[in-house]
C-alpha cells in the first residue's frame, strides 16, 4: 500500500490502527488454539522432513484442491491472486518503511518496477476471477453438499470490494501523477482514462477517504480471518504438518495390548464421546474443514441417503468444540446410526483437500459405542462370534477347510516346508460363493507349481472387522495370537485373496511385531502370468469392467496389477466405470456394514452394481470377496439378463488354464 | 438398594458341537465354552436392576474350573462379585443336585433381595433348576420373565406363556427366571473382561458349603442319564432355479405335497 497523495502522518495513524485490527487477529487464533489444547493431548513432530513436505505439498502447492478442475481452478485463482497481492504489499512494506527509512535507499525502481506494477495488476483480475467463479458456484450451479453461509456472503463480498477500491486509487493516482510508466500498470491505467473526467483535485480530495476506507476493510478481513471459514489459511498447513505420519491403512492404536498385559492394569479410556476425548491433531482437523463439501459428494453412505454425510459430521464436531460442550456428543450431536453407516472405504479422506481424517474419528467414536456395550444384535453376533468361532459367520473351526475337500491342498501341519502360506481368510473358507475363489486359487498355485500350505483349522479371523467395529482389544489379542500361530510355522509370506486381510496384515501387524511379507492374490497372479509360469488359453473376446476395491486400491494403490492381469487374459476390452482407481465408488460392505443392517434409503451395492451396467461389460471384475459378494446380491435384486456376470480375478484366470499344465 | 443373586452356566457353544463318528457320543474336547444365552438375560437384567435402583450384584456358577471364564465375562458386564462353586464331587449332577447345591450357596450368601437366572440352560433345556432351587430355599417364584419392575418391597412381573401373558405381583425376596424375549444383553468388550480379573472372585467347594457325600453328583441326583444318541435330520436339499415367479408356485407346490401348506 503506497501513501502516494496521502497526509504525512498517514503511516504512524496506520501502524496504530493496524495494531489494533492485529489484536483482534490473534485474539481469534488463540481462542481457537485454546480449544484444541483442551483435554487429552498426543502431540507428535516425529519424521519433520516428511511433515514439512506434506505441508508444502498439500497447503502450499494445493496438491489435492486442484483434482477437481472447476472449484479446484477458482480456488487456485483465489490463492494464488491473493498471495501475489501479499507478497506486492510486503514487498511496499519492505521498500518503504524499511529500506528507505533505514537505509535510504529503495527496491521497487527500473524494471524490476515496471514487472512488478503489471503483475500485481494481473493477479488482482486472477483473483477476482476467482471469486468470481465462487459466487457463480454458490448462487448458479448449486453443486450438492455446499452449505451457503454468511461467511461466503461476507468473505466474498469483502475480497471484491477490496481488490475493485485497490484499481480505482491506483487509476486516481496515476491520473493525478501521470507518470510515463503509467500504462504498465494496465488495470490502473484503464481506470484513470475513465477518471479523466474528474478534476484533478476532485480525484485528490476523494482520494485519502478512498485509501482509508480499502486500508480498513483490508484489515477487517484479515483479523476475521480466525472468526471465519478462511481461518483454514491457518489450521491447513498445522493440519498438514500434523498429519499422522503412517501407513494410510493403519488405524490409530488407543492402546498397546501387550504393555497392558504386562502391567496387569487395563483402566484405559478407550474411544471418544466428548470433544476433549478427541486427539488435539483431531481437534485442529475438525477446524480446518472449509465445508467444501467434495468428501460427502464421494460417500457412499451419503450417497444411499444413510444418516452419515461426512462433512457434517465434521461440522457438527466442530460445532461442539466451538461452542465449548464438555458433555458425551455421541446421541445428542451425533446420531449412532451415522457412525455406523461408515464403510470405511477412504473417498472422503482421499477427497478432503486438507487432510482430514474422517475414519480416524469415527472409529474412534465406535470405539465408544462398543465399550458401552448396547450393540443391537447383529453387531453384538458378529463381535461374539469373533471370540467364540474366530470367524465372523459363527461356523465351526472344524469346517474351515471344508470347502478344499477333493483338491490337493496341504496344511501347514501335512507340509511345514513350503514357499507361501495361501491365506484363505473366512470367507473364502465358509461363504460358498467365495469358496469358488478359493479353488480358483488351489488351480493357480497348483498349475504354476507353487510350493504351499494353508493353515487349515489353525487359520483365525485376523479381526479387521473387530479393529473397523471399534472392538480393538479383541483385534490386538487376535493380532498376537496369530502372529505367534504364523512364526511358529516360520511363515515368511502370506498370499491373501482378500483386501481386507491383505492391508491389515500389511499395514496393521507389524505394529504388533509381524515381519512376514504379505502380496495380494492379484500381485501374486500377475507374477506368475510375467514370469511365464502360467500357461493361459487365449478364450472369447471378452469386455470387462473392473472395480478396484477399496482396501485395494485407496488404501494401498494397488490399480495397475489386476489391470495388467486382464489384459492378458487374450482379446480383452477393459472398459472403466466412470469412478474407478482413486475415486471408485464402496460396495458398501466396508467397515464391518456387510455384517448387518444400516438405516438407509437407497443401497450401496446396487448404485454401484448399476455403474457397472452402464459400461455393457459382460463382466464384472473384483478382487476381493466382500466386493463378489455384495455384487452377486445387487445382480440377484436386478435380474437382469444384460447384467454383467461377477467374477474374482482369480476365477477368470483359473478359467484359463491350460489344462494341459497339469500333465 | 437391590441385592441381586445371578446363577450363571457356562455351557459348550452348541454350533461348534460335533459327534465322533466311530462312538456316535459328542465331542466336547476343544469346543468353545460360553454363557448360556437366557443366562447372558440374566445378568442384564439384574445390571438394568442395579442401574435403576442402586445395589450389589453377585454372580454364582456352578460348574468346571473353566466357568471361571464365564464369571469373568459377568463382572466384565457389571456384576459386582463372582462365587464359582466347583467341586470333582458334582460330577452327574441332574437338576436337583445341581438346585441343591446352589440353594447351599444362597443359602450361605443369605442376604439377598432376589435371584435371577435363565428358565433354561442352552445344553440341557430342563427348564428345572430356576424353579427347583426356589423350592429348596422357600422362595416365591416367577418363571418366564420377560419384563420386571420393582416398586418399594412390590415385584411385579410379565410372564410369557406361549398362549398368555400374565402380569403377576409379589414380594421379594423372590426368584425370577427370564426368557430371551427380556432384554438385549451388552456385549463386554475383551478389555472389559481383562479389566474384570480385579473385582472379587471366590471358589467355593462342596466342603464350604457344607454338603454331605450324599447329596453330591451322582448321589445326590434323583435321575440319571443312561445315554445319548445323535438325531439326524437330512436336508433334501432341494434347490428350484429359474424365474422367481415360477420357483415360488414350485416351492408352494412341494410344500403342499409334503403336507406342511394346507389347501
Amino acid at each position: 500500500m503506497t501513501y502516494d497523495l496521502m497526509p504525512a502522518l498517514t503511516p504512524l495513524i496506520m501502524y496504530i490502527v493496524v495494531s489494533g485490527f492485529a489484536a483482534v487477529f490473534l485474539y481469534g487464533v488463540y481462542r481457537r488454539f485454546r480449544l484444541y489444547f483442551r483435554g487429552v493431548t498426543r502431540f507428535q513432530l516425529d519424521r519433520l522432513g516428511e511433515r514439512i513436505t506434506n505441508a508444502f505439498v498439500n497447503a502450499f502447492a494445493q496438491r489435492k484442491v486442484v483434482k477437481k478442475p472447476f472449484p479446484g481452478l477458482m480456488h487456485l485463482f483465489i490463492y494464488v491472486g491473493f498471495v501475489v497481492l501479499l507478497i506486492g504489499t510486503t514487498l511496499v512494506f519492505l521498500d518503504y518503511d524499511i529500506w528507505k527509512t533505514f537505509f535510504h535507499q529503495q527496491i521497487l525502481i527500473g524494471n524490476f518496477y515496471l514487472l512488478y506494477e503489471t503483475s500485481l495488476d494481473a493477479f488482482g483480475l486472477v483473483a477476482i476471477a476467482g471469486l468470481l467463479i465462487a459466487i457463480f458456484r454458490r448462487a448458479i450451479i448449486r453443486p450438492p453438499n455446499l452449505p451457503g453461509s454468511r461467511d461466503d456472503v461476507f468473505i466474498y463480498s469483502t475480497l471484491i470490494v477490496i481488490l475493485i477500491t485497490g484499481y480505482i486509487m491506483e487509476g486516481i493516482r496515476l491520473a493525478v501523477d501521470n507518470p510515463p510508466w503509467g500504462a504498465w500498470s494496465f488495470v490502473g491505467y484503464q481506470v484513470s482514462l475513465l477518471l479523466l473526467v474528474f478534476s484533478d483535485k476532485e480525484l485528490v480530495s476523494i482520494y485519502p477517504t478512498l485509501w482509508w476506507f480499502h486500508a480498513l476493510l483490508a484489515f477487517t478481513a484479515f483479523a476475521t480471518i480466525p472468526y471465519t471459514k478462511l481461518f483454514h489459511l491457518i489450521t491447513s498447513p498445522f493440519n498438514a504438518l500434523l498429519a499422522d505420519q503412517k501407513p494410510v491403512g493403519q488405524l490409530n492404536s488407543p492402546f498397546d495390548l501387550r504393555g497392558l498385559l504386562a502391567s496387569g492394569n487395563f483402566d484405559v479410556k478407550i474411544g471418544a464421546s466428548a470433544i476433549s476425548d478427541f486427539s488435539w491433531r483431531e481437534r485442529l482437523s475438525f477446524d480446518s474443514c472449509t465445508s467444501c463439501g467434495r468428501c460427502s459428494n464421494a460417500c457412499p453412505a451419503t450417497a444411499a441417503e444413510t444418516p452419515l454425510s461426512p462433512m457434517h459430521l465434521i461440522l457438527k464436531l466442530r460445532n461442539a468444540m466451538l461452542t465449548e460442550r464438555s458433555d458425551p456428543i455421541i446421541g445428542s450431536v451425533i446420531d449412532q446410526e451415522e457412525l455406523w453407516a461408515c464403510t470405511t472405504c477412504r473417498a472422503c479422506v482421499q477427497e478432503c483437500p486438507v487432510l482430514i481424517d474422517h475414519i480416524d474419528s469415527i472409529v474412534d467414536m465406535r470405539r465408544h459405542l462398543v465399550g458401552d456395550g448396547k450393540l443391537d444384535r447383529a453387531k453384538r453376533d458378529l463381535l461374539n462370534n469373533l471370540g467364540n468361532s474366530a470367524n465372523p459367520y459363527g461356523l465351526p473351526t472344524s469346517d474351515r477347510l471344508n470347502w478344499a475337500q477333493g483338491l490337493d491342498v496341504k496344511t501347514v501341519k501335512d507340509q511345514p516346508e513350503f514357499d507361501v502360506l495361501y491365506w484363505v481368510g473366512c470367507s473364502g473358507s465358509y461363504d460358498p460363493r467365495n469358496q469358488s475363489v478359493s479353488r480358483a486359487m488351489i488351480k493357480i498355485l497348483n498349475a504354476a507349481k507353487v510350493r504351499f500350505s494353508v493353515l487349515g483349522n489353525e487359520e483365525k479371523c485376523n479381526c479387521e472387522v473387530a479393529r473397523r467395529m471399534g472392538e480393538e482389544g479383541r483385534f490386538q489379542q487376535s493380532a498376537l495370537d496369530l502372529i505367534q500361530v504364523l512364526e511358529k510355522y516360520e511363515v515368511k509370506t502370506i498370499i491373501t485373496q482378500c483386501p481386507h486381510c491383505f492391508n491389515t496384515f500389511k499395514n496393521e501387524y507389524p505394529e504388533f511385531g509381524a515381519s512376514f511379507q504379505v502380496i495380494h492374490h492379484t500381485q501374486f497372479i500377475a507374477e506368475l502370468i510375467k514370469a511365464g509360469r502360467l500357461k493361459l488359453r487365449k478364450g472369447s473376446e471378452d469386455i470387462i469392467t473392473f472395480h478396484d476395491p477399496c482396501y485395494l486400491g485407496r488404501y494401498n494403490s494397488i490399480y495397475n496389477t489386476p489391470r495388467s492381469i486382464l489384459s492378458s487374459l487374450g482379446p480383452v476390452t477393459i472398459r472403466e466405470m466412470h469412478r474407478h482407481r482413486e475415486s471408485s465408488f464402496c460396495c458398501g460392505a466396508g467397515g464391518a456394514n456387510f455384517w448387518y443392517k444400516v438405516n438407509q434409503k437407497k443401497r450401496i451395492n446396487q448404485i454401484r452394481f448399476e455403474e457397472a451396467k452402464e459400461t455393457k461389460s459382460s463382466i464384472l471384475a473384483t478382487a476381493c470377496p466382500f466386493c463378489t459378494s455384495m455384487f452377486e446380491d445387487a445382480a440377484a435384486s436386478v435380474g437382469s439378463t444384460t447384467s454383467p456376470r461377477v467374477k474374482d480375478i482369480a476365477e477368470l484366470v483359473a478359467a484359463r488354464i491350460d489344462s494341459s499344465q497339469f500333465y | 438398594m437391590v441385592k441381586i443373586i445371578v446363577l450363571v452356566k457356562q455351557v459348550l457353544q452348541t454350533a461348534e458341537l460335533k459327534i465322533d463318528k466311530a462312538s456316535k457320543g459328542i465331542v466336547t474336547q476343544g469346543v468353545p465354552r460360553v454363557i448360556s444365552e437366557t443366562d447372558k438375560n440374566a445378568i442384564e437384567e439384574a445390571v438394568r436392576i442395579k442401574e435403576k435402583h442402586g445395589g450389589k450384584i453377585t454372580a454364582i456358577s456352578m460348574g468346571s474350573p473353566e466357568a471361571k471364564e464365564a464369571l469373568r465375562e459377568a463382572l466384565a458386564m457389571g456384576v459386582d462379585e463372582a462365587i464359582l462353586v466347583t467341586d470333582p464331587r458334582f460330577e452327574g449332577s441332574d437338576s436337583h443336585a445341581v438346585a441343591s447345591v446352589l440353594a447351599a450357596a444362597v443359602t450361605k450368601i443369605l442376604d439377598y433381595d432376589l435371584i435371577i437366572c435363565g428358565a433354561y440352560s442352552e445344553d440341557m433345556f430342563a427348564f428345572q433348576v430356576g424353579p427347583r432351587l426356589a423350592e429348596l430355599c422357600n422362595l416365591p417364584q416367577f418363571t418366564y420373565a420377560t419384563k420386571i419392575t420393582l416398586e418399594g418391597g412390590k415385584i411385579i412381573v410379565e410372564r410369557d406363556l406361549e398362549n398368555e401373558r400374565q402380569i403377576v405381583e409379589g414380594k421379594t425376596p423372590c426368584l425370577v427366571t427370564v426368557v430371551r424375549e427380556i432384554n438385549e444383553p451388552r456385549l463386554p468388550t475383551l478389555m472389559a473382561i481383562m479389566a474384570s480379573s480385579k473385582k472379587p472372585t471366590s471358589l467355593w467347594s462342596g466342603d464350604d458349603l457344607s454338603l454331605t457325600e450324599e447329596e453330591l453328583g451322582y448321589n445326590g441326583s434323583l435321575d440319571e442319564l443312561l445315554r445319548s444318541t445323535v438325531s439326524s435330520g437330512e436336508r433334501k436339499r432341494n434347490i428350484l432355479q429359474g424365474d422367481p415367479k415360477d420357483a415360488v408356485l414350485k416351492l408352494t407346490k412341494t410344500l403342499q405335497q409334503e403336507g406342511v401348506l394346507k389347501g
